[in-house]
């Protein structure tokens, strides 16, 4: 391990990974925190397993895994209410739960349940290599794309539903459009911080930017700042700690602790701005 | 070329009928009220109008063509109410979302919408408030936002729904001569409302229903008692001339409403 924080090309991976993943969930994430669907980033994370445990038992790309396990998520997610019956909330618990409980079942069957678990779950930050830093970008990249190119039609449709049905925007395809992005970042963040903190990198820095008050736009640049620093922070303090205190902290854990630490500081900072202006 | 028509309209979900029996016409600058009480399937005809439920028996043909078809030439205006005031947009922005159908997919609004959008917020008295976040303006400020969207998409037909609810008399009194100038301009006008009164200073016809049709005709005749006491199934409470409640057969019409009344 080397010295300097970043002198390692370990170490300028795992920081690009976060960048590419900081800025693709920020885009993302902003729709999804504008349309109240938190929960639906937070069920992509764990539904997203039974295909990496699969693909790993094929040998295949886990990559493809978690993207058709994703798809078929959104896909679940997207059968119109009335023809499933159920609410959305139950449909995406059923979903949910029975996805991770055959994605665990899955992984169970071999000897090496509990490693293989984590990894998955929390992914390897520091082993990311130069193939996965293209897959994140590609992955990535088309969920930008999707969301730059239906910006105006999505952000009509999260501020008022009635009016983009009005106007014939097609609501059902919209909203797959969205799941599907999520399916993307949590394909993106598997390598890196796994299925589970992927969420964090969706939801966290977008609600902070939406508590700041920023329109939609800024607040994707905002978020993806504050992802962007977090990975900085978070990398050098994980290396500090191992180089320094040789205390050994997991980097994709502390980005994640400190988006959260970021967007407490936001909120209260937020909530004492609106005592002021209200009193 | 009636800009509207329902022809012996049925619409039902899951196999329930909710409304049948509607039949009317909205000429070029004629304006039509839908009066009913709270579930008498008003905003389900305005929906069917829009194209957005379909109808199992009957039809609707707006411009002469079928209401999924005609969504350009049609402006909906819901009520603010339903929106979420912390949403990031200005009023500006939100103008600007009624030209979307125009622009069409995979393009961003032009100089020539912007320019639109912008007169369509000074119409209703908001060129200022451009660039105030929508959720920063009164109720009465975003319900004329709302009608500015309607306005900037140069539809045929504006459909409102319950427009006036919360808003104040301001604010209703401005837009009630901004739906009489569209008019003139040969826009046809839908609007569901509790209030009489506007009824009959808004609109020429009105369609009286509860879950069926009671009446569609000059306005004058439809909003008469009897018609009343039937469609609101006995009794109507009002407070002014709104209607804000149905009871038993002894209450009465036009004023008699007893404030200390629970049910009224």
């Amino acid at each position: 391990m080397s010295g300097t924080f970043l002198a390692a090309p370990y170490q300028q991976r795992a920081l690009l990974a976060i960048v590419i993943l900081g800025v693709v969930a920020a885009v993302v994430g902003v729709h999804v925190v504008l349309r109240r669907m938190a929960f639906v980033a937070d069920a992509m994370s764990h539904t997203v397993l039974p295909g990496v445990v699969v693909a790993n038992l094929l040998g295949g790309p886990l990559y493809a895994g978690a993207l058709v396990a994703g798809v078929t998520t959104a896909m679940l997610l997207g059968f119109p209410a009335r023809a499933r019956r159920i609410g959305e909330d139950a449909a995406v618990a059923i979903v949910l739960t029975s996805f991770f409980a055959l994605g665990v079942a899955i992984v169970s069957r071999g000897r090496s349940f509990a490693t293989d678990l984590t990894g998955f779950l929390f992914g390897s930050l520091l082993t990311v290599d130069a193939d996965d830093l293209l897959l994140m970008g590609i992955v990535g990249g088309v969920a930008i794309v999707a969301m730059v190119v239906f910006h105006k039609e999505l952000v009509l449709r999260a501020f008022d539903r009635e009016a983009a049905e009005a106007i014939g925007l097609p609501i059902a395809r919209l909203d797959l459009l969205v799941d599907l992005a999520v399916a993307l970042v949590i394909v993106t963040a598997l390598r890196a911080v796994g299925t589970l903190l992927a969420v964090a990198f969706v939801i966290t820095p977008a609600a902070t930017a939406r508590r700041l008050g920023l329109a939609v736009v800024p607040s994707m640049l905002v978020a993806a700042a504050i992802a962007a620093l977090c990975g900085t922070v978070g990398l050098a303090i994980a290396h500090e700690a191992g180089m320094r205190a040789d205390v050994r902290v997991a980097p994709g854990a502390t980005v994640v602790v400190l988006l959260t630490s970021v967007f407490l500081v936001v909120a209260v900072v937020a909530w004492w701005r609106d005592r002021v202006r209200s009193a | 070329m009636s800009v509207l028509e329902l022809d012996d309209v049925t619409v039902a979900f899951d196999g329930h009928e909710v409304l049948c029996g509607i039949s009317g016409r909205v000429e070029e600058g004629q304006a039509v009220a839908l009066i009913g009480p709270n579930g008498a399937g008003k905003s389900t005809l305005i929906r069917a109008v829009l194209g957005l439920v379909p109808v199992r028996e009957g039809r609707i043909r707006v411009l002469e063509q079928d209401p999924a078809d005609a969504r350009r030439h049609v402006g909906y205006v819901p009520q603010y109410s339903r929106l979420d005031p912390e949403f990031p947009v200005t009023a500006l922005q939100v103008v600007l979302m009624g030209r979307y159908r125009s622009v069409g997919w995979l393009r961003r609004p032009g100089r020539a919408d912007r320019a639109r959008a912008l007169e369509a917020l000074a119409s209703v008295g908001l060129a200022d408030r451009a660039k105030d976040r929508f959720g920063t303006l009164s109720g009465g400020q975003r319900q004329r936002v709302l009608f500015a969207r309607a306005l900037a998409q140069d539809a045929a037909l504006l459909v409102l729904d319950e427009p006036f609810n919360g808003v104040d008399t301001t604010t209703q009194e401005d837009l009630v001569a901004l739906l009489a100038a569209e008019r003139a301009r040969g826009v046809a006008v839908l609007l569901s409302t509790h209030d009489l009164d506007v009824a009959r200073h808004a609109c020429d016809e009105t369609c009286l229903l509860n879950r069926r049709q009671f009446a569609f005709g000059p306005t004058a005749k439809v909003l008469e008692d009897d018609l009343l006491l039937a469609a609101f199934a006995g009794g109507v409470h009002l407070v002014g001339d709104e209607v804000v409640g149905i009871g038993a057969p002894h209450h009465h019409l036009h004023g008699r409403h007893d404030p200390t009344d629970p049910h009224g």
